[in-house]
């Protein structure tokens, strides 16, 4: 008995004062820490690739009008860093910042909004500007189909269908 | 002959007439189609002739496409290291199935759980009250349903009583719980004590039932769902993300690349010891010895910033995905692992002798909750649980999964059958698993961490099942198409373990419920309030509860 | 090299295939009869272009030209971007919003590797849908009287073969539909 509190007693006295002095000397965090998400507004695209990903359902995409708008809910998010990872524009990357306390919690909720492009036929979202205008840049190298050709990307799905089938018919026409 | 063709050729020769067809659909995983009448001959046979030990049960609504709902009866043959599982195919009208519990006593639970949550009709039991749906929840509404949305919020039907079980005559009831203030989680215990002795109990709990497998096979994509799994448990949240990533795995048989599997390995093995550490440490509380408490504590918690920084999250470590791991281990950080290791080996020594030496917590320890090896075995108890009665049952060793076919796995087991020998088994795994992963850290093999996965192709079936610091974790998966799962079944280690309280508290004295029940390891959480601080002036402010709920109400713009 | 039949002539408007089609694909259909004029339906499906835009598009190569020429998304891999939505020339990949990944037609790779035929072939009443041998299929369409050819993007794509008409009709249609 008197042994292991003895024993017990030394394990105590030997540990000595192990708390740190946060918050009035900074905690160091790790290299690959994943702390909250920060977004290059310049990069980003718009596409909702993260959006898709967020197991937490962080990212929230409306469209409304001409314009499509994404609400980061930094509140909500599990850390995970899947929007890190599927971003193909590299635009959103887990920081270092873990001091997220505060007493609004508009301070954690971050919002992008973009052009969007609706269908010329029916006015169905098609995508955001800068989507498309990616598209339209790289298309031509990539594929050898030439700009003038690629009118498509101003369409919806839908009407892609149509138009597709509307002009394989007429070029058929003057042949019978 | 193969140990599979073995029993495939024992079960059609040794019980004709039982099976409607019998195939090896993964590796080591049998699955039997059994006619609804044969079931409970056919799951006599697999336990008395087999030496079949029940894991689970995963109810499945097949209605669409197959027409049919689908029981699937999961045993464990471990000597031979084989999933059986024995699967039955109901009506879609009115579908009803035998009881196996006259067989098998700890499978009472996962047939009241399908009873709840699909609607299939289990006849035969000794107990068929409501076990995970709220009191007040409409009667015909099975919410794991397919035709039941997700995100469903029934009007709640009024008048409902919560069906308790009555006390013996002459007995006094003494209520812990709801809110079970010791574990600091919602389970309501009701002891039925006559003087201080416990004669009898009754256990309503599933108030915090947050449909995670619903949302796993109706809301989330198969790269989504690791991360809600992570969350089903606190502290051993690594466990189920593998444990769920291996299933998905076994199921296309595309197996994760050897360095992703010894990484699995290395991260359950350190979330074993940080779990381990803290259950002791909150042992200790429970019995009022607060140093072991407070140290144990310190000595974990330079491994939760080791797991931060391997995996950049202090917990839930957000690194498993079908197919590998999102992130590597490079061999600079090897040194630290090693160094935190033997800090931790020393410090744990070392409280172990001290501990040992300890008369006054050695008795307060033994010959308390006692739970002999047949009762171990008839409830199908798991984890230390099992092994401080005796039974050397270890996933590790029965069904090896990630890297541990290549470890030093020691499977630790004590035969007094009480919170003692639970105990002792803790603290000796503890200083196995260090073993281990000097060992996988040794070993570890180059080579890439995620396997080329190009579809998920749907109605496969998987089974896996991880040795949590708790026990073994099981999960069943159905592959469905959209990228989505058709059915994920998650057994939690406290699920089985639970069953066992009223047996271990019968006879017991009250003063002793606490730590008997701790002794299951059942999971922590706390956090209460909030504090301020200004570190300028260094002022301290906490803020009240109301204020904080005032918080929320005014700013929370989401709607789910 | 086998390549997917559309002949637009016999399409009835049963979207028997589009029933097919979901069923064979948990309940998301990928081949779509699109009314031309409010009355000319005409199945559509991915062509499985020579030049495929929706393989340049996509940033995490996740969508793969298949040895048999077959243009295939592996869903594992999507992200679900959209980028391959808006850069098809025909509309026929769209994003799937539960399953959370870009959906087209992939020719039933699953029923294909079993022997069997996809879905769309095997139940259209009208056979207007067929797939087999290139050479075979352009025989067949070429024997049609009255006829043109038209092969979609490249020479390796799906065959599709257009309604026969004077070209006054079509004059009239096109205008018709503005």
């Amino acid at each position: 008995m008197i042994i292991g509190k003895l024993k017990e007693a030394i394990i105590c006295l030997r540990a000595g004062r192990v708390t740190l002095r946060y918050p009035f000397e900074p905690s160091v965090v790790p290299e690959g820490f994943h702390g909250q998400p920060q977004l290059d507004i310049d990069k980003c695209t718009g596409c909702g690739a993260c959006s898709m990903a967020c197991p937490a359902r962080c990212i929230e995409i409306t469209d409304e009008a001409d314009q499509r708008t994404m609400l980061y809910c930094l509140d909500r998010c599990s850390y995970c860093a899947r929007c890190q990872e599927v971003c193909p524009e590299e635009a959103i990357v887990l920081s270092s910042e873990f001091e997220l306390a505060t007493d609004s919690v508009d301070d954690l909720r971050v919002t992008a909004r973009f052009d969007l492009v609706r269908c010329e036929e029916c006015g169905e979202v098609v995508g955001t500007r800068r989507e498309i205008e990616k598209l339209a840049a790289e298309m031509p190298e990539k594929t050898g189909i030439s700009v003038d050709q690629i009118s498509w990307l101003q369409l919806c799905a839908e009407c892609k269908r149509k138009r597709s089938l509307e002009t394989a018919r007429d070029l058929q026409a003057p042949e019978q | 002959m193969s140990v599979v063709q073995d029993i495939i050729k024992q079960m059609s020769l040794g019980a004709p007439g039982l099976l409607q067809e019998i195939e090896e659909r993964a590796p080591q995983q049998l699955y039997a189609t059994v006619a609804p009448e044969q079931v409970v001959a056919t799951a006599k046979y697999v336990v008395n002739q087999l030496g079949g030990r029940f894991l689970i049960t995963a109810g499945t609504d097949d209605r669409e496409p197959r027409g049919d709902f689908c029981v699937s009866h999961i045993f464990s043959l471990d000597e031979e290291h084989i999933f059986l599982t024995l699967q039955i195919r109901l009506e879609p009208q009115d579908p009803q199935i035998q009881s196996i519990t006259g067989i098998v006593p700890g499978a009472s639970w996962a047939e009241r759980e399908m009873q709840d949550l699909l609607g299939i009709r289990v006849v035969g039991l000794d107990d068929s009250r409501r076990l995970v749906l709220p009191d007040d929840w409409p009667e015909d509404l099975h919410p794991l349903r397919r035709d039941v949305p997700h995100d469903i919020r029934p009007e709640p039907v009024t008048g409902a009583e919560p069906q308790r079980r009555e006390p013996p005559e002459g007995a006094t009831v003494v209520a812990i719980g709801p809110f079970f203030p010791v574990l600091e989680e919602p389970a309501y215990f009701r002891l039925f004590v006559d003087g201080e002795t416990i004669v009898g109990s009754d256990y309503r709990g599933f108030y915090n039932h947050r449909g995670i497998e619903k949302l796993g096979d109706s809301a989330l994509t198969y790269k989504q769902v690791p991360f809600i799994a992570e969350r089903i448990c606190g502290i051993c949240g690594f466990i189920h993300s593998s444990c769920y990533c291996e299933a998905v795995e076994i199921a296309i048989g595309i197996p994760a690349p050897p360095r992703a599997k010894y990484i699995r390995s290395i991260m359950l093995e350190l979330e074993r010891i940080h779990s381990h550490i803290l259950w002791l440490g909150i042992a200790a509380h429970i019995v009022g010895f607060e140093t072991a408490f407070m140290q144990s504590w310190r000595m974990r918690e330079p491994l939760m910033w080791l797991c931060e920084r391997i995996s950049g999250n202090r917990k839930t470590y957000g690194m498993n995905q079908v197919g590998g791991v999102r992130r590597d281990l490079p061999t600079d950080i090897h040194p630290d692992i090693l160094n935190v290791l033997d800090t931790v080996e020393k410090e744990w020594s070392e409280l172990y002798s001290a501990i040992q030496d300890d008369t006054t917590l050695l008795m307060r320890l033994a010959d308390v909750g006692p739970i002999t090896p047949d009762y171990a075995r008839a409830m199908c108890v798991a984890g230390p649980t099992v092994r401080g009665s005796g039974l050397p049952r270890d996933a590790r060793v029965d069904h090896p999964y990630a890297a541990y076919a290549d470890l030093p796995v020691n499977v630790i087991t004590f035969d007094s059958c009480d919170v003692l020998a639970r105990t002792l088994v803790r603290i000796e795994e503890t200083l196995n698993s260090i073993k281990q992963i000097r060992v996988a850290l040794q070993d570890m093999p180059d080579g890439d961490i995620m396997a080329e996965i190009e579809e998920i192709p749907a109605g496969r079936e998987g089974i896996c099942t991880v040795e949590a610091p708790r026990g073994e974790a099981i999960h069943y998966v159905l592959t469905g198409s959209n990228n989505q799962l058709a059915r994920w079944r998650v057994r939690a280690p406290t699920y089985c373990n639970l069953q066992a309280v009223p047996g271990m508290l019968q006879d017991q004295n009250i003063a002793d419920v606490p730590i008997a029940i701790g002794s299951l390891d059942p999971c922590f959480s706390c956090t209460e309030r909030m504090e301020v601080v200004d570190c300028k002036t260094g002022s301290v402010r906490a803020y009240s509860h109301e204020e904080m709920i005032n918080m929320c109400r005014l700013q929370d713009g989401l709607s789910d | 090299m086998n390549v997917l039949y559309l002949d637009l002539n016999r399409c009835i408007y049963c979207r028997a295939c589009e029933v097919a089609c979901e069923r064979e694909h948990g309940g998301v259909s990928r081949i779509f009869v699109t009314l031309l004029d409010w009355t000319e339906p005409v199945p559509v499906a991915c062509r499985h272009c020579e030049k495929h835009p929706c393989v340049e598009a996509c940033p995490v190569d996740a969508i793969e030209v298949t040895d048999e020429g077959a243009v295939i998304i592996h869903t594992n891999k999507c992200i679900s971007c959209g980028l391959c939505v808006i850069a098809c020339p025909f509309g026929v990949i769209e994003l799937d919003k539960a399953g959370k990944i870009a959906d087209k037609c992939d020719l039933c790779a699953h029923r294909l590797a079993d022997g069997r035929q996809p879905a769309c072939v095997l139940t259209c009443p009208t056979r207007c849908i067929q797939y087999g041998e290139f050479e075979e299929i352009m025989a067949r369409a070429r024997a049609k009287p009255g006829l043109t050819l038209v092969s979609a993007v490249g020479e390796t794509g799906t065959v599709v073969t257009m309604p026969d008409r004077p070209a006054g009709a079509v004059q009239k249609a096109t205008s018709g539909s503005d």
